[in-house]
């Protein structure tokens, strides 16, 4: 009992031990140009444990998100530019309101699709935004976008206006969009997903409401999609319909599978691991792209469930290894 | 006795195939009747169309006094109709346990904030639901296996967990389909006694099943499909002599004294 109370207190230091490096790096580099990287990374994250839910957990595959990223981002752009709406919060939850209610009408229809067919619905749809978005020019800027968006501010005491600070709020949402999304999945409604995931048809017989919890964790990721995309605007200060095309759903799916999914940290690592090592092969220029594209495969091959569940495997096999050796109680 | 379940003239077609063809029968509170057949008469289907996993062409279902024909799967689940699958309901990828907890979904109250908060309400309550699903599995004999991955267990276990969590949400009406198919003679009686006991705490069963020994002790009705069609209804002892029912098992040309 004593033994099972040491591991899992060291369980639980192991798992804040990534976070207490995150926390840390800043203060320790606060001038690295890796700042800017992570960041990146963070924002992504913020997005990805959204997404997990919804193709982890839940096992739906869009390839639209791209789609509640730019609403956010947009939301947050003209609001602040066009309207000069300074205060950050508002069109930060403007964007997720117009995205819960853009997201409820595509995933009412389009959930009722199964595997690649939503795929491909939600692709169309994620098209049909970024082509509203080079269209639409008197709001959107056309394709030259949306220039000069101010920085996350919120008083004059309370601004995000460099590197050091915005890093903080961002990482300071991933870690509660991140204790919000594992609570969530290890709830009675991440087994109802779960259960949804392997079979719909047994799932709805022992009451599980499968179209709403379906759109349920589409609207989670949607949300989760426009808060990023909203800090994204922040930081970048300029945003383009370029910058949220399909490519961002591809990317969300690689970074997805490559972290490892269905375990919320798999988004996390994903995003951090596939934005480090392009800023690792920059180095190499031109072989950046294939290199990505065989580590990219090699993980797949080698680690099917990702480099977390990858480590979760190791780790599984390492204690049934010490249960053999040691057979506990009589 | 009450009718807990009537079905009436229920009609499936695919494509203009008549899967089910304009059957009734009614099932009265507390009985164990038994719907037999040969492969392909239609019993999975009419399994599949009491619990709506796919519309009926035509006819009624009724469940204590509501229709319950067009209602939504899980709103049916939720009048407490229960049900095993031929090929066996777990989800094979989360552990026994899990299979359990997830099957007691439908009576965790708390709610989706509650859940991203990770509330008290919800501690107590996910507390509540892992200890009753412990309970439940020391019952099955099950309770070492507690985390082990539902695909590794035995076949045996497998339908023994699904057994297990379509009763632990205590419902009104159950429905399984073929629970005996694969087991071996201890299995079955096991089975056997299970169901009986089942039965017993007042729980009417509606059972497909091939064995014949374990219809034939169980049941106080039967009902014979062929075809689609129901072409008997009646006592274990009276099926047994039914000419009809003997045609549709052994065959037309066979001969046979009339009389």
């Amino acid at each position: 009992m004593k033994n099972a109370n040491i591991s899992a207190a060291l369980r639980r230091c192991a798992l804040l031990l990534p976070w207490g490096v995150l926390f840390l790096f800043p203060v320790l580099f606060p001038k690295s140009y890796l700042l800017s990287v992570l960041i990146f990374a963070g924002i992504w994250g913020i997005m990805l444990m959204g997404f997990d839910v919804l193709v982890g957990y839940c096992g739906q595959l869009s390839l639209g998100h791209n789609a509640f990223f730019a609403m956010g981002a947009y939301t947050t752009g003209i609001m602040t530019v066009k309207y000069g709406i300074a205060f950050p919060l508002i069109p930060l939850f403007s964007g997720i309101l117009c995205t819960l209610i853009v997201a409820w009408v595509i995933g009412l229809p389009a959930l009722r699709l199964k595997g690649y067919y939503l795929a491909i619905a939600t692709l169309g749809f994620g098209l049909i935004i970024n082509n509203f978005l080079v269209g639409f020019n008197i709001l959107t800027g056309g394709a030259s976008g949306i220039n000069y968006i101010p920085p996350f501010k919120i008083s004059t005491l309370v601004s995000f206006d460099n590197d050091f600070k915005f890093y903080y709020l961002v990482w300071g949402i991933a870690a509660i969009v991140f204790k919000i999304s594992l609570n969530f999945a290890e709830s009675r409604y991440g087994r109802a997903l779960r259960a949804i995931h392997e079979d719909e048809v047994f799932a709805s017989t022992i009451r599980i409401p499968v179209a709403r919890y379906k759109i349920l964790a589409f609207l989670y990721s949607a949300a989760c999609a426009s808060l990023a995309g909203s800090l994204y605007a922040h930081f970048s200060g300029t945003i383009t319909p370029a910058g949220f095309g399909f490519m961002v759903s591809i990317h969300m799916v690689i970074m997805l599978f490559l972290g490892g999914r269905g375990t919320i940290w798999g988004g996390l690592v994903g995003a951090l691991f596939l934005k480090l090592l392009s800023e690792g092969l920059t180095t190499f220029e031109e072989y950046e792209l294939p290199i990505s594209g065989i580590i990219f495969i090699l993980v797949l091959i080698f680690l099917p469930q990702g480099i977390l569940g990858g480590l979760k495997d190791l780790i599984m096999k390492h204690r049934s290894n010490i249960s053999v050796m040691r057979p506990s109680g009589p | 006795m009450t009718n807990i379940l009537e079905v009436q003239r229920i009609r499936k077609e695919f494509d203009g195939l008549v899967a089910v063809c304009d059957v009734s029968f009614l099932a009265e509170e507390g009985q164990i009747v038994s719907i037999i057949g040969p492969n392909g008469a239609g019993k999975t289907t009419l399994f599949n169309l009491i619990t709506n996993l796919f519309p009926s062409t035509s006819g009624k279902i009724i469940f204590k006094n509501r229709v319950i024909s067009r209602m939504a799967s899980h709103k049916i689940a939720e009048l407490g109709i229960s049900r095993t699958f031929q090929h066996i309901g777990l989800f094979k990828n989360m552990t026994t346990l899990e299979n359990i907890m997830v099957g007691l979904h439908g009576i965790t109250s708390y709610g989706f904030i509650s859940s991203t908060l990770n509330t008290p309400w919800m501690k107590k309550d996910e507390r509540a639901i892992r200890e009753r699903s412990l309970r439940i599995l020391e019952k099955l004999q099950l309770a070492e296996k507690a985390n082990t991955l539902a695909a590794n267990l035995s076949y045996g276990d497998q339908k023994l967990l699904e057994l297990g969590r379509t009763v632990a949400i205590n419902p009104f009406l159950l429905l399984l389909d073929e629970p005996g198919a694969g087991l071996n003679e201890t299995e079955k009686e096991r089975l056997i006694q299970l169901i009986m006991h089942i039965n017993q705490e007042g729980v009417t069963i509606l059972l497909v099943e091939h064995s014949m020994d374990i219809v034939m002790r169980i049941s106080n009705k039967i009902v014979v499909l062929n075809f689609g069609q129901k072409i008997a209804e009646g006592k274990p002892e009276e099926i047994g002599k039914n000419p009809e029912v003997i045609r549709a098992y052994l065959g037309d040309e066979l001969p046979y004294v009339e009389g």
